[in-house]
């Protein structure tokens, strides 16, 4: 009779293998965006001219296809702003050529100066608010000192 | 004294409570879109607990049960998806503490370094659960290397928008 525990652990390997087949069976990549999406590392302090703000405040700018219009309802708290983009030059210039090119929807967080502090593809963004409003509510308390 | 019965029923619900505090766990990261987390911080979590279980058992003899060094693991791992949840904390590089949250992502093959990680980890402690010392030993500290070198060789997180892929052929999305 095998060890007590034993057939746990084989248990949550068996299982832990079957989800990572599922995962590339369904066509993602090991490292979605060279692992870089939805990180919630605010690593970015740059500006882009055209890019602004809404009225001072920290801003999600998402980047989307014209076929994912209309937008569905707002979740986000009315305190940030939203400017929400199809424009395929502005995809590039934010780092998110997928987003035109390929209907895959990214957004950058602004702080109250426009400057881009955060920048991810989600193809949910829309349900996402939660996790756009813990980093934007860092944005309101720590705005970037010295943009480049 | 307790009846058998009674220990049977108590020890099922606690693994019902356990199983289903997993699935609640799973199902909040793919509330967030986050799935692709889930597999890479739970896999590294386990795997990383099972292998430090492991080397105790080798170097030690103390047994951590599998149960506790899956918890421990896991728990470890995800402070920082905790600390975002609860405490509203963006993350941070200096988060890679936390068997390298934020590293693993942009190493080598993070999905498949996470699922070795679990196997070898998995594995080191089945040795060391029959009294195997020596193959333990080895890979208990194979599956925590694997883990340690994927954090090593990953890549910077990007610090201007440039360093991010731009062509679209080189970007592959998950959801």
């Amino acid at each position: 009779m095998a060890p007590p525990g034993v057939r746990l652990v084989l248990a949550v390997q068996v299982v832990s293998a079957a989800l990572v087949g599922g995962w590339f069976a369904t066509g993602n990549a090991s490292a979605p965006d060279d692992g870089l999406q939805q990180l919630d590392l605010l690593s970015l302090s740059e500006q882009v001219e055209g890019v602004q703000a809404r009225a001072g405040r920290p801003t999600v700018v998402v980047v989307t296809c014209p076929s994912l219009l209309p937008l569905p309802a707002r979740e986000l708290d009315e305190a940030y702003g939203l400017v929400v983009s199809t424009d395929d030059a502005l995809a590039r210039a934010l780092a998110l050529p997928l987003a035109t090119a390929e209907c895959q929807p990214g957004y950058v967080l602004l702080d109250g100066g426009s400057t881009i502090r955060y920048r991810t593809y989600d193809p949910g963004w829309s349900r996402h608010s939660f996790e756009q409003e813990v980093l934007l509510e860092h944005l309101l308390d720590h705005p970037a000192d010295s943009p480049t | 004294m307790r009846r058998p019965g009674v220990r049977r029923f108590g020890v099922a619900t606690a693994w019902a409570g356990l199983l289903v505090t997993e699935v609640a766990i799973a199902l909040t990261y793919l509330g967030f879109g986050t799935w692709w987390h889930w597999l890479l911080h739970m896999l590294t979590g386990w795997g990383v607990g099972l292998s430090a279980a492991a080397l105790a058992a080798a170097l030690t003899r103390y047994r951590v049960p599998a149960v506790v060094a899956l918890l421990l693991g896991q728990l470890v791992s995800i402070v920082p998806d905790l600390q975002f949840r609860f405490l509203r904390m963006p993350h941070e590089a200096s988060m890679d503490v936390f068997l390298g949250h934020i590293s693993i992502h942009t190493g080598p093959s993070p999905v498949l370094v996470a699922l070795g990680a679990l196997l070898l980890g998995g594995w080191a402690w089945i040795a060391a659960a029959y009294d195997r010392r020596e193959p333990a030993l080895a890979l208990g500290v194979a599956g925590l290397l694997l883990v340690v070198l994927a954090c090593l060789v990953a890549d910077e997180i990007p610090t201007r928008l440039a360093d991010f892929p731009l062509d679209p052929a080189r970007v592959a999305t998950g959801r």
